[in-house]
């Protein structure tokens, strides 16, 4: 039980702090922002919290990063792309996808290589 | 927008995000029970979320409840971004491939086919 709601608790603020970034953010740059900065934190969160108990993992990493980051958002806004321009959806979505892999691999090697106090 | 405006869509979101994460949680919880690859659980939640944003916009539904709470919660992209740097990492790179494929592929597939559902 305690573990549901440390995800859950974790998804309230991850969806706040994503609806808080597509208020302030430019139409269509809070996607990238959320997910991009979702991505790089996920993989710190990875190394930096292995050792960690398993409620705090589940509130930080599959409750709020997982949900501060969203996939939903993404299908539709590559179908709007893919309605103007096949090329255009099809780069929108893998320059995404690639720009999420390699912030989740610098979010690795962030968290290996500095060492915490 | 008004303060109180504002504030029914922020327990909108809140109580969504609530919600959604707990929804996304259950179907890890459901597939590591049958001792499949967690994987499997974050494809399911992304293919079934898109579905049903697709559908509730083909719909006209624009509720911020389902769209920013429930379903952006309920779908990540950093659990499947994480997934796939691990494959590379590993020399995965054919699981790797073959992931982010189907990933995407269903997404776009389910979200054009819950948009069409009713058009």
């Amino acid at each position: 039980m305690t573990r549901i709601l440390a995800v859950g608790l974790g998804g309230m603020i991850g969806a706040l702090l994503r609806s808080g970034i597509y208020m302030v953010a430019a139409d269509g740059l809070g996607l990238w922002l959320v997910n991009v900065i979702g991505s790089f934190l996920i993989g710190v969160a990875a190394i930096r919290l292995s050792h960690k108990s398993a409620e705090l993992r589940l509130l930080i990493s599959t409750g709020l990063l997982g949900s501060f980051t969203t996939f939903s958002a993404f299908s539709s806004a590559w179908f709007y792309y893919l309605e103007s321009s096949i090329w255009l959806g099809i780069a929108f979505a893998m320059s995404m996808t690639i720009a999420c892999v390699v912030a989740a691999g610098a979010g690795l090697w962030v968290g290996r290589k500095e060492v915490s106090p | 927008m008004g303060r109180q405006k504002r504030g029914v869509t922020v327990i909108s979101v809140a109580i969504g995000g609530f919600l959604g994460a707990i929804t996304r949680y259950l179907f890890y919880l459901l597939i590591e029970s049958r001792a499949w690859q967690p994987k499997v659980a974050t494809w399911l939640v992304n293919s079934l979320g898109s579905f049903v944003l697709g559908f509730l916009i083909g719909e006209g539904s624009l509720s911020i409840f389902w769209m920013t709470g429930f379903l952006g919660a309920f779908t990540t992209f950093s659990t499947m971004a994480l997934d796939v740097v691990k494959d590379i990492e590993d020399e995965k790179w054919l699981a790797a491939g073959f992931y982010t494929t189907v990933t995407l592929t269903s997404g776009i597939a389910l979200f054009s086919l819950g948009y069409m559902l009713i058009q």
